[in-house]
C-alpha cells in the first residue's frame, strides 16, 4: 500500500451550465476548462474569454455585417444612378431598408443569439473534443511526473465534460493517493462507475470516513446492486456497515433501503445503532414493522443492558 | 470551403474579417457617393444658374456656365432639347476658341497654309452660324467678337502682304531672290476679301510680280549664262502655271531676250553657238507660248543652214557642206544626210576609201572605176610609203573590201591600169608594170577576187610593151621565153597567156620600135589596137575624141568608153543635171548624155 499524500484541493467552480466552464483563445482557437485566465498553449498572454461571450460577438458582427451590405448596396446603388430620381430613389430605399432590418433585430435580436449560440456550440463540438483530449495527454503527463494533484484537478474539470468510466476511474485512482480531509471538496456520486470497480469501493470507504453525508441514493443503489461483491472484501462487511450507517442520515432512505439496512444490521457501529433506533421508534408514520423488529432484536441481542438503550426501545 | 475557412480561421476571426472589410467598402462607396451628391448638387445649381441666364437672353453667360455644368458628368439632368441646343452653342465655341489658339500660333510669318486654313475654317463656321438660329447668330458674333477673330486674321493677313513687298523689294536691292516662290503662294493664299474683291487681287498681283520679275530678269539676263536664265525663268513659268496664275510677262520677256540672244550666234556665224542655245531653248518648250517666234526663228535658221548644205554637196563643197551637216547634229537629224553625203563623196572622190583606211600614206598612180567585178565603186593606189598597190572597193551591201599585194616588193612599180576587154567590160584587169632584168618591163595582169578577199593572178609576163587587141589578145613585143623576138600574140585564157603562133610576127630590129619604150601602153604606138583606154585613172588622160575641134561628143554614161549617142558644138550653151568624175550629164534630144568637162560650157 503506497503511502497516502496530505492535499489542499483547489476550489472548483460551481457553474449553471457546464459550457460555461469553456474559455477560448483568440489567438490559437483551443478551448480551455481549467481555472487558468491565460491560454497555455500559445506563447501569447492571450486572455481566454467565455464561449459565450465569443458566440454573442459573432452574432453581433453577423448583424453588423448585414447592416454594412444593405448599406453597401444602397450606396452602389446609388453611385449608379445617372438619374436625379433614380438618385434619390438609391438614397430613400437605402434609409427605408436600414430602418426596418433595424427594427427587425431589435424585436428578435435575442432568438438569434440563442440559436446561434447553439449553433456554434455544435459547430465547436470537434474543436472542444480536441481540448478535452489535449487536456487528458497533459493529464497523463502531470502523472508522469507524479503530480497527482494537478492531475486529479484537471480531470475533476474534464470531468464535467465526458461522463465515462474511464473518467470516474482515473479520477478514483488519483484520489485514492490522498489522506481525505473533513474539510474537502469531495464528491462520490458523480464517480459512480457503471460496473463495479474496486477503486470505487475503497475510495467509498475512505470518503465515507470523513464525510459520510455523501451518500445517497445513488450510492446506496450502487452498493446494494454490487453488495455480493463488496462482502468478500477485506473489509467489506465494514464498508457496507458505514454506507449503512451514512444512509440512517435521511429518513426517507432508511425507509427506502430498510431490507439493505436489515441485512447489514450486524455491522453497524454502536452509535448508528442508536440512531437507527431512535428513528423507528420516533416515526411511526413509515411502515417499517421488519426494520422495528430487526432493531430491537439486534439491540435486544447486544446492548440489552447498554445504558445508553435504556428506554429508546 | 467553409470547411478550409474553419481551418484556417475561426468563426470569431472570419466573422472579424468580413465585417471588417465590408466596413472599408461601404466607406469607400459612401465617399464616393458623397463626392458624387456633392458634383450633382453643383451641376444643378450650374444649371439652374444657366437657365436663369438663358431666361435674361445673356446667351454667352449661360453657354458658359452650361459648359460648366456640362462638364459634370456624375448625373443627367435638365431638358434634353435645351441640352442639345447649348451643347451645339458649346461646339461652336470651342471651335472658335481652337481657331483663336491656331491664330495665335500661326502668327509666325513662315506658316501661312494654316492661317489660310484658320481664315477658311472660320468662314465656313461663320456662314453655318448665321444661317442658323437667332441665338447661333448672335452667339456667334458675341465670342467672336470676344476673341477679336476677323480682327486678328486681318491683322495677319494685311502685315504678310506688306511682308511680301518688303521681302521682294529686300531681293532685289540684294540681288538674292530668296524664297521666291513661298512668297508667290502666300500671296496667292491672301484672301480677295484683303485686297478689296477677286479682281483688285489679280491687279495688285501683276502690279507687284510684273515689276519684281522684270526687274529681277533684267539682272540676271546681264550676269548669268544664257542656260541659265532660261532655267531659272522656265522654273519660274512652270510655277506659275502649276499655281494657275496669269503671269504673261515672263514669257514675253524670255522671248526678246532668247531673239536678241540667237540672233547674235546667227549674225557671228557661229553654228555651235547657236545650236547650244537652240538646244537650250527648245528643252523649255513646255514653259514657252505656243506661238513661240524664237522657236520659228530656230527652225528656219536650222532650215536654211540645211539648204546652204545641200548647196555645197551639189557644188562639191562636201567638206563644208559635212560641217554644217555636223554642226546642225545636235539641233536637227542629219545622220542620213551625212550618210548620203559621204556616199556622194565618195564616189566623187574614191581616194577616200583609202584615206580613210590608211589616214597617214600619201598615194599616186590612183586609179579607180564604178561597177567593176561586182562594186559599186574601186579604188586602186599605190604608196610609196610601203610600196604596195592597195585596193578598196565598195560594195552595193555598203561594205567595203581591202585587198593589198605585196607581190612586187622586189620590183620598182612603174605604171599600173585596168586593162578591158571589149565582152569583159565589168572585170577588167589590173595591169602592173615594173622594171625586168631582161626586157624593158614586167607586166602583171591581176584580178580582185572580192568575195573571199584576195587578188587573182591572171598572168605574168616579161616584154617590152604590152597591148590588148581584138576580143581577148595581148600583144607583147619581145617577150622573154616563147615568141621572144617577136610581136608576139597571146590569147588570155583561164590559165594565163597562151601564145598565139599564127598571129605572132618577128620584130624588125629598128629604131621606130622602140621611139618610146618608156611609153608602151600609149595606144598609138600599136598599130592595130582598138583604143582601150581605161575609163578612168590618175594619169594624164590625153586626147579628144571628137573628130572634129568644134564639136565634141555626148556619150551614153560618163566615160569615153560608153556609146557616142551624138555631137555637141563646144559653145553650146546646156544645163547640167549632174556631175561625176569630171562629167556633166545633160538632157541631149530628150536623152541623158554626158559630155567631159572642157570647162566653161555648162551652166552650174
Ligand atoms: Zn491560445
Amino acid at each position: 500500500m503506497k503511502t497516502k499524500i496530505g492535499v489542499q484541493f483547489r476550489k472548483t467552480n460551481k457553474t449553471q451550465h457546464t459550457f460555461e466552464r469553456l474559455k477560448y483563445c483568440k489567438n490559437c482557437h483551443s478551448y480551455s476548462i481549467l481555472w487558468n485566465e491565460e491560454c497555455t498553449i500559445c506563447d501569447k498572454e492571450e486572455t481566454l474569454v467565455p464561449i459565450k461571450t465569443i458566440s454573442l460577438a459573432i452574432t453581433r458582427r453577423n448583424v453588423q455585417t448585414r447592416f454594412l451590405w444593405i448599406g453597401l448596396f444602397a450606396c452602389l446603388s446609388a453611385i449608379f444612378a445617372d438619374t436625379t430620381e433614380k438618385l434619390l430613389l438609391a438614397c430613400g430605399g437605402g434609409l427605408l431598408l436600414f430602418l426596418l432590418f433595424g427594427l427587425m433585430q431589435k424585436q428578435y435580436g435575442i432568438y438569434e443569439k440563442e440559436y446561434h449560440f447553439k449553433k456554434h456550440l455544435k459547430a465547436e463540438q470537434r474543436n472542444i473534443k480536441d481540448s478535452l483530449l489535449r487536456q487528458l495527454d497533459e493529464i497523463d503527463a502531470d502523472v508522469q511526473e507524479k503530480r497527482i494533484k494537478d492531475a486529479y484537478e484537471k480531470i475533476r474539470e474534464v470531468g464535467y465534460f465526458l461522463d465515462s468510466d474511464l473518467i470516474k476511474i482515473l479520477k478514483l485512482k488519483y484520489l485514492n493517493h490522498f489522506v481525505l480531509r473533513k474539510d474537502m471538496d469531495l464528491e462520490l456520486d458523480t464517480l459512480i462507475p457503471s460496473d463495479y470497480n474496486k477503486h470505487f469501493i475503497l475510495y467509498l470507504h475512505e470518503a465515507l470516513k470523513v464525510q459520510p453525508w455523501l451518500v445517497n441514493r445513488a450510492v446506496l443503489e450502487y452498493v446494494i446492486k454490487y453488495m455480493p461483491y463488496i462482502e468478500q472484501r477485506e473489509n467489506g462487511n465494514q464498508i457496507l456497515g458505514q454506507v449503512a450507517g451514512a444512509s440512517l442520515r435521511v429518513k426517507a432512505n432508511v425507509y427506502r433501503y430498510q431490507d439493505f439496512i436489515i441485512e447489514v444490521i450486524d455491522f453497524l457501529p454502536k452509535e448508528r445503532v442508536l440512531r437507527l433506533a431512535k428513528i423507528v421508534k420516533s416515526e411511526q408514520e413509515y411502515d417499517w414493522t421488519n426494520l422495528y423488529e430487526a432493531t430491537k432484536k439486534h439491540v435486544d441481542q447486544h446492548y440489552a443492558f447498554d445504558p445508553d438503550f435504556k428506554g429508546v426501545l | 470551403m467553409k470547411q478550409f475557412v474553419r481551418k484556417v480561421m475561426s468563426d470569431y476571426q472570419t466573422s472579424l474579417l468580413l465585417r471588417n472589410i465590408l466596413f472599408g467598402l461601404f466607406t469607400i462607396a459612401l465617399i464616393i457617393l458623397s463626392v458624387k451628391i456633392g458634383f450633382s448638387i453643383k451641376k444643378i445649381t450650374l444649371y439652374d444658374q444657366a437657365m436663369a441666364y438663358y431666361q435674361e437672353k445673356n446667351w454667352v453667360a449661360a453657354e458658359e456656365v452650361f459648359a460648366q455644368a456640362n462638364a459634370i458628368t456624375t448625373i443627367r439632368y435638365g431638358d434634353e432639347i435645351w441640352n442639345e441646343s447649348m451643347s451645339a452653342l458649346t461646339d461652336t465655341r470651342t471651335q472658335l476658341e481652337v481657331l483663336s489658339e491656331q491664330i495665335q500660333t500661326g502668327k509666325t510669318y513662315t506658316n501661312p497654309e494654316l492661317m489660310v486654313d484658320v481664315y477658311d475654317s472660320y468662314h465656313f463656321l461663320k456662314k453655318g452660324s448665321l444661317q442658323a438660329d437667332e441665338i447661333t447668330s448672335a452667339f456667334f458674333t458675341d465670342i467672336s467678337n470676344r476673341l477679336k477673330m476677323e480682327a486678328e486674321l486681318k491683322a495677319y493677313f494685311l502685315t504678310g502682304k506688306e511682308q511680301i513687298n518688303a521681302s521682294l523689294q529686300a531681293n532685289l536691292a540684294q540681288k538674292t531672290y530668296k524664297d521666291e516662290e513661298q512668297l508667290i503662294l502666300f500671296f496667292a493664299a491672301v484672301p480677295a476679301e484683303y485686297f478689296g474683291d477677286e479682281k483688285k487681287k489679280e491687279q495688285e498681283f501683276v502690279t507687284v510680280f510684273r515689276s519684281y520679275d522684270q526687274k529681277k530678269f533684267k539682272d540676271i539676263a546681264s550676269t548669268q549664262s544664257f542656260e541659265d536664265v532660261l532655267s531659272t525663268t522656265a522654273k519660274r513659268i512652270n510655277f506659275y502655271n502649276d499655281q494657275d496664275l496669269e503671269a504673261d510677262w515672263l514669257p514675253t520677256l524670255l522671248e526678246k531676250y532668247a531673239r536678241t540672244e540667237i540672233n547674235l550666234a546667227i549674225q557671228k556665224n557661229d553654228l555651235d553657238l547657236f545650236s547650244a542655245k537652240a538646244t537650250a531653248y527648245r528643252n523649255i518648250k513646255n514653259a514657252l507660248p505656243s506661238d513661240s517666234q524664237v522657236l520659228e526663228l530656230i527652225d528656219q535658221h536650222i532650215d536654211s543652214q540645211l539648204r546652204q548644205a545641200k548647196r555645197y554637196e551639189e557644188s562639191n563643197q562636201f567638206e563644208k557642206a559635212l560641217a554644217l551637216y555636223e554642226g546642225l547634229r545636235s539641233v536637227t537629224d542629219t545622220s542620213e544626210l551625212i550618210v548620203s553625203l559621204q556616199e556622194s563623196w565618195t564616189f566623187h572622190e574614191p581616194l577616200r576609201l583609202l584615206q580613210e583606211k590608211y589616214p597617214d600614206k600619201t598615194f599616186q598612180l590612183v586609179m579607180s572605176d564604178e561597177k567593176k567585178w561586182d562594186s559599186e565603186i574601186f579604188v586602186a593606189a599605190f604608196s610609196k610609203d610601203d610600196q604596195l598597190i592597195h585596193f578598196a572597193a565598195k560594195m552595193p551591201d555598203k561594205s567595203v573590201v581591202y585587198l593589198e599585194d605585196d607581190s612586187f616588193s622586189n620590183r620598182v612599180i612603174k605604171n599600173f591600169t585596168t586593162i578591158e576587154f571589149p565582152l569583159k567590160r565589168k572585170s577588167p584587169i589590173i595591169l602592173v608594170e615594173t622594171d625586168s632584168e631582161s626586157r624593158l618591163s614586167t607586166y602583171y595582169g591581176f584580178v580582185p577576187d572580192l568575195s573571199e578577199s584576195k587578188w587573182v593572178k591572171r598572168f605574168e609576163i616579161e616584154g617590152d610593151s604590152f597591148a590588148i587587141e581584138g576580143l581577148n589578145n595581148v600583144v607583147v613585143d619581145n617577150p622573154k621565153g616563147t615568141g621572144e623576138n617577136e610581136r608576139a600574140y597571146f590569147n588570155l585564157k583561164d590559165t594565163g597567156l597562151e601564145y598565139d603562133e599564127n598571129n605572132s610576127i618577128p620584130l624588125i630590129k629598128d629604131e621606130e620600135s622602140l621611139e618610146n619604150p618608156a611609153d608602151p601602153l600609149d595606144n598609138s604606138e600599136i598599130p592595130g589596137t582598138e583604143p582601150s583606154t581605161p575609163s578612168k585613172d590618175a594619169t594624164e588622160t590625153t586626147g579628144e575624141h571628137a573628130s572634129d575641134a568644134g564639136m565634141m561628143n555626148v556619150y551614153a554614161g560618163p566615160g569615153e568608153t560608153f556609146e557616142v549617142i551624138g555631137q555637141l558644138a563646144k559653145n553650146t550653151s546646156i544645163k547640167k543635171i549632174a556631175e561625176k568624175d569630171g562629167w556633166y550629164q545633160i538632157s541631149f534630144d530628150g536623152k541623158d548624155g554626158w559630155i567631159r568637162d572642157t570647162g566653161g560650157s555648162v551652166e552650174q
